[in-house]
């Protein structure tokens, strides 16, 4: 799996933007006061790109996720995929819950069947074939009668990826894929993860995942967006030049990692 | 159930028609202190009945968790008190304790009594799992700075026990009056046992005079206590004892409060359906095998209708076998009084037709709450804006216990066919609704907020939102809700099924249904057929825990293994 090219291009050469986040605000109304959560956010995914976002726990990194998915409307500022605003929940972009929200009452293909329900275009057999094509591109053939209790904590991460293949998406939205797996399963599955979404067969162009890991950012990004305390805002962008498959003990790979680290602290 | 009417408040009838505005008003006001006396009565019977379940909680319940012994006697005695249909178990109480304290002073006990049977499990158990919980460092500490077993109880098992018995304590008082008004009501049926003041006694005996001014009176009256007992008391309790909650627990919202009791007190009724009859299902066990077998014949097994159908007929099966059984006894054990059982036998008819008949009642009235039960739940749950004031008044009506509403039924549906059917059922669903509502409510409202997010984003709406999401997402709260349901709409049939006022001067039948378990149930007491009433409370017994054992346990088992989200 490690003979994985680099598809995207994290030089500055300029392409297509899938996603722009155009100084998005997000206020909460508490019974006696507003808390500020976001705050004038603005950065851009380019088509290709593995964009991390990062920042301390508590600053609204999952609230900004949801925003871009469109299960969210900010308070002010706007969310564009390609040309067209995003204001409710797209075909185009999906997204991968924290801890995968595998419904406990369905088995594995049926979970990633439900992805396709409101897809009117195809036969109920299609979305079958569809499903079971998605499970088969995240190794998990033979397991589509498994209920999720029946899968360890990395299968029913991967049925989530399948889910999230299943729709065809353009975008790929991650809300801290690794954090519900042990630290030693999350280390092992990284690339496999990064493998599963970025290659030539995958419908996935652009990837957003909001993490709190620091290495985990720098392993997997081409660009990470740091982000202040709340109200977040953005303070600072890294561009991650490093080849794939990236090696965690380089020094290259040492200087980013303080690099953000210097920024979130 | 009769009323006896002897108190005298006959000024209603002696009014003349036309009464003019003034002399209303006066009249209302002359009701209103007798209305008061009355209350103070049934809040007396209440407080004693709840002090006395504090009292044996912490007694039973500490003892169960400090001590194995105890613990091993204590959680079974308790499961099968908790499972027993105890409505109609209270004629055979009344026998009992008037036998040993006869007279005015012995009803009062036995109502007394009856109200802490109907409070004192659960809190029991409260106490019992919250000493359990308090963390083992703090009784090392006790132990060693040398407290005493005396200190330990005052400084350490019943502070931590105060949030759990505080929150038992909301819903034991709602179960507790429904229990007091009954017991009430039924010790009038007959004037040797009657209570002489009481609400139940002063809405029944203004009901049955046609007294409908001091009868609505009762009931105004009687809400606004308990609200006020509500406001001034329960509540400040509940929230007073929050502060003896160690950190880790999370602290409830104010509306939450109703809810997670129920819930509670759903799951132990589970508990002790499931974990705790393992002897009984010994017994069974033979049974069990042919109810298998009859189960692959039909090849249902994994369809609900199936299930359902192999529970009634199982059920019966029991019933007809332990008749079987006693009629064996008639012929081969001359020794055990042939009469008595020749008499039985010849009641079994009787029985089964009435069992089948309340049957019918309390299944009926089930499905009718599902329907209404669970969208509503459902719906509140899920919006912000309902779900405070719609768990705010739900609490309030859910704790009006229904037998007092029953006679302005009788009135409402004066020229209604089937009035008797339709009183019963209302009966029995205002007693047994809740369950459903506030176990599915509870629910509901803790969905994991991604599930929902996941059917947003994947544009599941409509029909296919409930199929998918809510209905599997409740499925197991909808049980536990379900078997506290049929066990207490049981409980309602005594006075749901049959309401009889009598006086000095002859009875009057405000309402009754043709057959039933409960009618049967109330006959049999007032009459002193102890036979009639053995036979029935046996057969009703056997009908609820066959279905507790075959149905409940294969719902319960069920929905645990596929729905509940920590798998």
């Amino acid at each position: 799996m490690y003979e994985q090219a680099t598809q995207g291009d994290s030089g500055a050469e300029v392409s297509a933007v899938l996603i722009a986040v155009k100084s998005v605000s997000y206020n909460v109304q508490l019974e006696k006061r507003i808390l500020e959560v976001l705050k004038e956010v603005s950065f851009s995914v380019a088509d290709g790109q593995f964009v991390s976002i990062i920042g301390p726990s508590g600053s609204g990194k999952s609230t900004l996720l949801r925003i871009i998915a469109g299960l969210l409307r900010p308070t002010s500022g706007h969310v564009f995929y390609r040309d067209m605003e995003v204001t409710h929940p797209i075909k185009n972009i999906s997204m991968m819950f924290q801890n995968y929200a595998l419904l406990p009452w369905k088995t594995a293909l049926e979970n990633v069947e439900i992805a396709l329900y409101s897809n009117e275009s195809l036969s109920p057999k299609e979305k079958t074939e569809k499903a079971l094509k998605a499970l088969a591109a995240v190794g998990l053939s033979g397991f589509e009668n498994a209920y999720p209790g029946e899968l360890s904590g990395g299968m029913k991460q991967r049925v989530a990826i399948a889910r999230a293949l299943a729709l065809e998406p353009e975008v790929l939205l991650m809300d801290e894929p690794f954090s519900a797996l042990d630290p030693l399963t999350a280390d092992h599955l990284r690339n496999e993860v990064y493998s599963y979404l970025i290659n030539p067969q995958s419908p996935i162009r652009s990837v957003v995942m909001v993490s709190h890991n620091v290495e985990e950012v720098v392993e997997l990004s081409d660009k990470v967006i740091v982000l202040s305390p709340r109200p977040a805002h953005v303070v600072g962008e890294v561009n991650i030049l490093l080849n794939r498959p990236r090696d965690k003990k380089s020094f290259e790979f040492y200087t980013y990692v303080d690099q953000i680290f210097a920024l979130l602290t | 159930m009769r009323v006896h009417a002897a108190k005298d408040m006959k000024k209603s009838s002696k009014r003349p028609k036309g009464v003019s505005r003034h002399v209303l008003m006066t009249s209302a006001l002359a009701y209103a202190f007798p209305i008061l006396v009355d209350i103070g009565y049934s809040w007396w019977r209440m407080l004693a009945a709840l002090l006395l379940s504090v009292l044996f909680s912490w007694a039973v319940g500490v003892a169960a968790a400090v001590n194995k012994t105890a613990e091993k006697i204590v959680l079974p005695t308790l499961d099968v008190l908790q499972s027993v249909p105890i409505l109609g178990f209270f004629p055979v109480m009344i026998f009992a304790i008037i036998a040993i304290l006869p007279g005015k002073p012995g009803i009062e006990l036995a109502v007394i009594f009856l109200i802490f049977t109907s409070m004192a499990w659960n809190m029991a158990f409260a106490v019992y799992e919250a000493v359990k919980a308090i963390p083992k460092e703090f009784v090392e500490m006790a132990n060693d700075i040398g407290m005493s077993s005396w200190g330990k109880l005052r400084h350490l098992y019943i502070p931590a026990s105060w949030p759990k018995l505080a929150y038992n304590a909301l819903v034991s008082w709602d179960v507790g009056l429904f229990f007091l008004v009954s017991s009430e009501i039924i010790t009038l049926g007959n004037a040797t046992y009657s209570v002489s003041h009481g609400i139940g006694v002063a809405i029944a005996t203004y009901a049955a005079e046609g007294n409908y001014l001091a009868y609505s009176e009762a009931i105004v009256l009687l809400l606004i206590a308990l609200i006020l007992t509500r406001i001034l008391f329960l509540r400040p309790w509940a929230l007073w004892s929050e502060r003896f909650k160690t950190a880790e627990e999370a602290r409830v919202t104010r509306s939450d409060v109703i809810y997670r009791s129920y819930r509670w007190i759903g799951e132990k009724a589970r508990a002790k359906i499931f974990y705790n009859l393992g002897s009984v299902e010994m017994a069974f066990r033979p049974f069990t095998k042919v109810v298998r077998v009859v189960n692959k014949c039909l090849g249902t097994r994994s369809t609900l209708i199936g299930k359902v159908a192999v529970a009634v007929v199982s059920a019966l099966t029991l019933i007809a076998l332990a008749h079987a059984i006693y009629l064996g006894l008639v012929i081969f054990h001359p020794m055990y009084n042939p009469s008595l059982w020749i008499y039985l036998g010849s009641l079994e008819k009787e029985v089964i037709a009435s069992l089948a008949y309340s049957f019918a009642r309390v299944w009926g009235v089930y499905a009718v709450s599902l329907a209404i039960g669970v969208p509503l739940a459902i719906k509140a749950a899920l919006s912000e804006k309902l779900y405070e004031p719609v768990s705010t008044v739900t609490q309030i009506i859910s704790s009006i216990p229904g037998p007092v509403l029953l006679p302005a039924m009788v009135v409402a549906m004066m020229s209604l066919p089937y009035r008797g059917e339709l009183v019963a059922s209302i009966v029995i669903f205002l007693g047994s609704f809740w369950y459903i509502f506030f176990n599915v409510l509870g629910a509901a409202r803790t969905i994991p907020k991604p599930i929902l997010e996941a059917a947003d984003l994947y544009g599941i709406h409509g029909l296919k939102r409930w199929k998918d999401i809510y209905i599997p997402a409740v499925m197991p709260s909808l049980v536990t809700g379900s078997i506290t349901f049929i066990g207490g709409a049981w409980n309602t049939l005594m006075v749901a099924e049959y309401f009889v006022v009598s006086s000095s001067t002859g009875s009057v039948v405000l309402t009754q249904v043709g057959q039933g378990i409960g009618k049967l149930l109330d006959i049999a007491t007032y009459s002193g057929n102890l036979p009639l009433l053995g036979l029935s409370i046996a057969s009703m017994s056997l009908l609820i825990v066959g279905i507790n054992l075959t149905l409940w346990r294969w719902a319960y088992n069920y929905t645990t293994k596929r729905f509940s989200y920590n798998v």
